[in-house]
């Protein structure tokens, strides 16, 4: 593997990990930046484009005092200028009454490198299971 | 350094870096005090949310305040990481169980944090020197059947 491949994986993770940072900073123009401006997106936030899942995000996100969007499994496979990655979250919620929320998703992305650097092009998310707890 | 270097140089550093925050972990759950100590500079200073200090200081905390749980786990997630030469900065979430077992039963001290760090380059490899821990959430679970 070349060092460019190599230091390639680790940009991706960055991208995908970035996410987690800004959604739990509830910074949404980070959130932004970790997409192209017209990537495809279906999942329980939107169906649609990047631009519904935001809009949803941004009325979603009022509703917890703290999200933790905890990522483990990540599989990258790169080509040239594309990626796919697969990443699992156990996202832990917690509400502003005070419930916590634990929901398990996989992330699945199409990355592109773009001039400003890799950006995810296209976002299936998969919700696997939802825990609401006492 | 020829690009090529250069980038070569930063895939080491942060899988080194990476690498390091992660023996933490291990270190910790294993009480292996003095790999956990190995991981910091000598002049380290650490915020670790319910105490802070020097790093002689905080080691005795962290030993002590561990001694009463069963086991831990320092489960570690989202590593991020910048390098600027011979020092850089991470933040690594962490989902931290505590096992507690009391008369009164058994329940897992729950609690997501995020370990904010502050590395330097050293002869022996990248060092912690400045940690600051932010606790996202917290919660005690009960434990049935333990």
């Amino acid at each position: 593997m070349t060092t460019g491949r190599l230091a390639d994986a680790i940009a991706v993770r960055d991208v995908v990990l970035g996410y987690a940072r800004a959604v739990d900073r509830q910074d949404l123009d980070a959130v932004a930046r970790c997409f192209t401006a017209d990537c495809a997106y279906e999942g329980s936030l939107a169906s649609g484009t990047i631009t519904d899942a935001l809009a949803t995000l941004r009325t979603a996100l009022p509703r917890y005092t703290r999200t933790m969007h905890f990522m483990g499994t990540q599989d990258v496979t790169l080509d040239r200028d594309t990626a796919q990655a697969i990443t699992y979250c156990v996202a832990f919620h917690v509400r502003t009454d005070g419930r916590h929320v634990t929901v398990a998703v996989r992330y699945l992305d199409t990355l592109a490198r773009t001039p400003a650097g890799w950006r995810i092009g296209r976002r299936v998310v998969r919700t696997d299971w939802v825990r609401a707890h006492p | 350094m020829s690009d090529d270097a250069a980038l070569l140089r930063w895939v080491a550093d942060r899988t080194a870096i990476r690498d390091l925050v992660t023996r933490y972990a291990v270190a910790v759950d294993r009480k292996d005090w003095t790999a956990v100590r190995t991981c910091f500079t000598e002049d380290a200073t650490c915020d670790y949310a319910w105490f802070q200090g020097d790093l002689p200081t905080v080691l005795g905390l962290i030993e002590r305040g561990l001694a009463q749980f069963e086991s831990t786990t320092h489960l570690v997630g989202n590593h991020l990481a910048d390098v600027a030469g011979d020092t850089a900065s991470a933040e690594t979430y962490a989902l931290c169980h505590h096992r507690l077992r009391t008369p009164a039963g058994v329940a897992d001290r729950v609690a997501g944090l995020r370990y904010l760090d502050g590395l330097v380059r050293t002869p022996e490899g990248w060092r912690i020197r400045r940690r600051d821990v932010v606790v996202d959430w917290e919660r005690v679970d009960p434990v049935e059947g333990a």
